[in-house]
């Protein structure tokens, strides 16, 4: 039976992870390398790295981080931020990426999608949404925007309507993040993630909200959220949980888990 | 030396990674030339049965050939039959050299798949490959492969050991003989076959942490190995 996935998320900037990491016997913590191999080791499905640094510079220190953890970690790896074109995703996928997250370059260029499934197949594309409540419908459901640039700018692009249109693009897999959820430890919007469900058929990645290892749990199991994945940073940075720990409640809650 | 077919799709990075780690010597081949069979400058009739039958070394460089790669069915099969890697390959599979494909490099031992209409495969195995009925597609994630009883490919493995999968397409052999390991997507689909020296996943034992690493190290260390 397919598991469902764990992945711990590296925001780096400038070849630095940013958040705060306070593990034991980790020598140099804002290491990507060495925190790379650290998740590995704990059972890690699947590594993210999210470079925010924004800056060429900082990209180019990323793609060089890339190529050092795909040398040693064999688990497959996703890389974001600031990928705008096919030579971006090449860029990356030669660094030893196995896909490439795009979110404000893909609703400029929605068409952006399909030259990169076509380039490399759907696989390797992941549609990063960042989506934010901005109503509710006549019926009291939620309205949820699709939000660019960082979760900064409003798109006016309804989120559920761009994640069905993004699978026909040849979206391989949508990385679903509440702005709202983000960074408040109040749990994922199970919601937003329900809804996105019901209208593709590609896997979604929960992201955004963990504060507890119930709410992770919540987010994958069968009768919850039932996301295909779900995206963990804050709570692995700082040294609350291990992924063992989050696979284990995962699988007391009905997740099929990977040992 | 192992050689690693490469006709130009996919990125075998990981691959090449993945052996490295392993202390495997590796390279790409530099053409299906490099899979002949034949001693240099003789063709393969002259070949004599003493040449193969033994395990002895043969003209290719190479005692164990590696077919990794993602792709399109059509686009792949198009590069082999272009650059001669399709009769190549065949030849070496039918002296029983060798052989271990990787996702598109299990698909293509096959007649024929849904995901191109039309195109021969390499037409090794009987059989056919299909698109995953209803169910989410592409499978993306880690699924375990129940291996046969009979195959070697997985022995000295945990039992149902889980691996990386991306894939929208699986193999259906005619013959159960060649199915080494299954696996449940909804249904139970073949994720491996063996066939003698041949043998393919659809899985990417690169991506599949040191379970995926001990399956290679299996294969490629083990007494198909010379």
């Amino acid at each position: 039976m397919l598991a469902k996935r764990i992945i711990p998320c590296l925001d780096v900037d400038d070849g630095r992870v940013v958040k705060g990491i306070k593990f034991k016997g980790i020598q140099d913590a804002g290491d990507p390398v060495e925190l790379a191999r650290r998740y590995n080791d704990q059972g890690a499905d699947e590594l993210t790295f999210l470079d925010i640094g924004a800056s060429y510079k900082s990209r180019a220190t990323l793609m060089d981080v890339v190529r050092r953890v795909a040398k040693e970690v064999f688990i497959p790896l996703c890389v974001g931020g600031g990928i705008r074109t096919v030579d971006d995703m090449r860029e990356a996928m030669n660094a030893g990426a196995d896909k490439v997250s795009v979110c404000t370059a893909a609703l400029k260029d929605p068409l952006l999608l399909s030259a990169m499934a076509k380039a490399y197949g759907s696989q390797c594309v992941v549609l990063s949404i960042d989506a934010k409540r901005i109503g509710t419908k006549p019926d009291g459901s939620p309205i949820w925007h699709a939000f660019a640039k960082g979760g900064r700018e409003d798109t006016g692009i309804d989120a559920i309507e761009w994640a069905i249109r993004a699978e026909k693009l040849g979206t391989g897999e949508i990385l679903l993040n509440s702005i709202d959820a983000d960074g408040t430890g109040a749990g994922y919007d199970l919601v937003l993630t329900r809804t996105v469900l019901e209208v593709v058929g590609i896997p979604v990645i929960a992201s955004g909200g963990a504060g507890t290892l119930d709410q992770i749990a919540e987010a994958i199991a069968p009768h919850g959220g039932n996301a295909d994945a779900a995206l963990v940073a804050s709570m692995l940075h700082f040294g609350q949980t291990t992924i063992a720990e989050i696979k284990q409640h995962a699988e007391m809650k009905g997740a099929c888990i990977r040992w | 030396m192992i050689g690693v077919v490469d006709y130009g799709a996919g990125n075998l990075g990981s691959v090449m990674n993945a052996l490295e780690r392993l202390g495997i010597e590796a390279r790409f081949a530099r053409g299906p030339e490099e899979l002949s069979l034949a001693s240099s400058g003789t063709s393969h009739q002259s070949r004599g049965l003493e040449e193969t039958g033994g395990g002895k070394k043969s003209g290719s460089p190479f005692d164990s050939v590696i077919f990794p790669g993602d792709g399109h069915f059509a686009t792949a099969m198009e590069a082999l039959d272009k650059s001669g890697y399709s009769q190549a390959i065949r030849e070496w599979i039918a002296a029983d050299r060798p052989f271990f494909g990787i996702c598109i490099g299990l698909q293509l031992l096959f007649e024929s798949s849904e995901e191109a209409p039309g195109v021969a495969g390499l037409g090794i195995l009987p059989g056919t490959v299909r698109r995953f009925p209803g169910r989410k597609v592409p499978q993306i994630g880690w699924n375990q492969a129940e291996a046969r009883p009979s195959s070697t490919l997985f022995s000295g493995l945990p039992p149902n050991p889980f691996f990386y999968f991306i894939h929208s397409f699986y193999a259906a052999p005619s013959l159960d003989s060649d199915v080494a390991a299954d696996t449940d997507y909804d249904f139970r689909y073949c994720s491996a076959v063996e066939r003698g020296a041949l043998a393919a996943v659809q899985f990417h034992p690169e991506k599949s942490g040191q379970v995926g690493l001990d399956l290679i190290k299996n294969r490629l260390g083990g007494k198909h190995a010379r």
